[in-house]
């Protein structure tokens, strides 16, 4: 972290390389229950993989515009930012329309009368029309199609924030803050359609992470004069993270549960993913504390071609994210079709991974193809 | 003429359902080993007084998608206790709307449910709010609140989660309501009674599919399934008793 200029010492890897897991995790998670999810990280401690990948969107946006916002001027940097934004738009129209083709194709052949009160969810298919401009304007978010509309608001609100960065970054960060707070207490989040729901993920609290990622690349020099105190630092993160992995692990073995005392468990729960409960984003800070520590940017194994898989994926997020999205889709209807037996299911998880690798590999290949100048041979001398 | 028929319908189909549950209703090792511990039943049954038991939910207790409503698992969960229990009169109530939200559903506890004095209030919860996509913080503390209205009045609980079915799941995240029903009831130390993984169980070990089928296939399943869920919930209640 003591580089001062990131664009001048090369790209960071660790960042590809997180989020790529977090994109495995979060494709994972979203399975129907399947015996890779153990893996992931939301079973060691309060946060999960959406953390992971807000954060690091956050930090990686700052890090992509805040360059262009000092050398050519706020307009081109928000210019970039609504192209990026727009694009994250389509991306979300195109997975609703493919998971409104799954709906409408189940609603079809499904019809067993013990899931009549579930099936209720299918009902906007009746009144198309109202479903596709109420997803257009982002409040009809099925299933899983959650965090790309939190990740367009937090794109959308990001330009001014970004410049504020740059100037008053205390003054953003207690913002954020106070919003997070106020959001949280008073209950403020944006609707959903349809009836009275709320987001799922509420951007009013989760733009906290988004804001500190951003903070965190954008100065650097914050993150170094942690370096005075990492002794304690690094235990009290330590403790928190023992803490909940133990607290965490009373969900699955309840004999565990008659450790926790009562009075503890009062205060804890409940812990809420909505308004990114301050237990998760404790979690969150202590878990991206450690990593900072263990592995410094520039690590040799970050080099190594076993990481390369993630790497890719990392770097081509907002594809793979989607094509994640679509394949848990599908790992749901293959899934249903067939009895769930725990070979298919670790096959399907295990092929998924393989899909978003490969597809990872190819978008890498093109870019890194397109950029390459015509070979010499080819150009007259 | 058709009453008549009813009667034998059930006649015939009630033992042949129990004869297919007999080997069906298996459930996850540590399926009993939950929190919480039911004082009220545990008096009634050792006065021997009226075991007064209500169950509260969506439609999935109506019997709607069975041969009969007596095959619902309410009514199989009176037979069960019945059966176990033959000193104590055991009287078994649904209390059912569709599509009602855990904090609209506290009404109908405090108005409908609780002036009938019941020992024990099965509450099915979940599925609306996850179909409504309903704030989890709110839907938390509405849990709470209707939890401690019947503890207060003296009345024990059993919360139940949302049904399972693999096409069910892909399209409704029921995930975060089914982590507040555990986080609240280890907070209260309600029992719950896991529904949603036992019937996953089920299907994973292929002794039902909850899919698509033929009509009377897919009403003989629901019979098996209900079987399954009143034994086992008079299996739970028997494990928790003090």
């Amino acid at each position: 972290m003591s580089q001062a200029a990131p664009a001048a010492s090369g790209r960071d890897y660790r960042l590809d390389f997180f989020r790529g897991l977090a994109l495995w995790f979060i494709f994972l998670d979203h399975l129907p229950e399947n015996p890779l999810q153990w893996l992931t990280v939301r079973n060691f401690g309060f946060a999960d993989a959406t953390e992971i990948f807000i954060f690091i969107s956050g930090y990686s946006a700052a890090l992509a515009y805040g360059g262009t916002m000092q050398r050519r001027g706020m307009l081109l940097a928000s210019a970039g930012i609504y192209r990026r934004c727009w694009q994250i738009y389509v991306a979300h129209i195109v997975l609703f329309v493919l998971f409104t083709g799954h709906v409408a194709y189940i609603s079809v052949r499904f019809n067993n009368p013990m899931f009549a009160e579930e099936l209720n969810v299918t009902n906007f298919l009746q009144e198309p029309h109202i479903a596709l401009m109420q997803a257009m304007l982002l409040k009809f978010r099925p299933v899983n199609l959650d965090v790309l509309p939190l990740y367009i608001v937090l794109l959308a609100a990001f330009p001014p924030v970004l410049w504020a960065l740059q100037r008053y970054r205390w003054s953003v960060l207690m913002g954020a803050f106070i919003l997070y707070l106020i959001a949280d207490r008073l209950r403020w989040n944006l609707p959903t359609y349809p009836g009275d729901g709320v987001w799922f993920f509420n951007p009013l609290c989760w733009q906290l992470l988004f804001i500190i990622g951003a903070l965190c690349s954008s100065h650097p020099e914050l993150l170094g004069r942690l370096r005075r105190f990492s002794m304690p630092l690094t235990w009290i993160a330590v403790a928190y993270m023992l803490f909940a992995a133990f607290i965490v692990s009373t969900w699955s073995w309840p004999q565990l549960a008659a450790l926790v005392p009562d009075r503890l468990n009062r205060l804890m729960y409940p812990i809420d993913k909505t308004n990114m409960d301050a237990l998760r984003l404790l979690h969150f800070l202590a878990l991206a504390y450690l990593v900072m520590r263990l592995v410094p940017r520039g690590s040799a194994w970050l080099g190594s071609r076993w990481l390369k898989p993630a790497i890719w994926c990392g770097q081509q997020s907002l594809q793979i994210f989607c094509l994640g999205i679509f394949l848990s889709m599908v790992g749901h209807f293959l899934l249903a079709e067939r009895p769930e037996r725990l070979a298919i299911q670790v096959a399907v998880g295990l092929s998924g991974v393989l899909l978003m690798v490969g597809a990872a590999f190819v978008i890498t290949w093109y870019k890194g193809a397109q950029k390459t100048p015509t070979p010499k041979l080819l150009t007259p001398a | 003429m058709t009453r008549l028929l009813l009667l034998a319908g059930l006649i015939i189909a009630v033992p042949l359902a129990a004869r297919a549950a007999d080997a069906n209703c298996r459930a996850p090792e540590d399926f009993l080993e939950v929190d919480g511990k039911l004082k009220q039943v545990a008096r009634a049954i050792q006065a021997a007084k009226p075991l007064k038991i209500v169950v509260v939910g969506g439609p999935s207790s109506t019997g709607k998608a069975n041969s009969t409503p007596a095959m619902a698992f309410p009514a199989r969960l009176a037979e069960e206790l019945r059966r176990r229990y033959p000193q104590v009169t055991v009287e078994v109530s649904v209390e059912s709307q569709t599509g009602v939200v855990a904090w609209r559903r506290i009404e109908t506890i405090t108005r409908r449910v609780l002036p009938a004095m019941p020992t024990l209030v099965i509450w099915q919860t979940g599925t609306a709010d996850a179909i409504h996509s309903s704030d989890v913080d709110q839907y938390s503390a509405a849990l709470s609140e209707g939890i401690e209205a019947l503890q207060a009045a003296g009345v024990d609980v059993v919360l139940m989660d949302p049904q399972y079915s693999p096409v069910t799941a892909a399209l409704i995240n029921f995930t975060p309501y089914r982590t507040q029903i555990d986080q609240v009831a280890m907070t209260r130390h309600v029992v719950v009674f896991h529904r949603h993984e036992l019937m996953r169980f089920w299907v994973e070990q292929g002794l039902f599919s909850f899919g698509e089928a033929a009509k009377d296939r897919m009403r003989a399943e629901a019979d098996a399934a209900h079987i399954c869920i009143g034994r086992l919930l008079a299996d739970l209640i028997a494990a928790k008793l003090p």
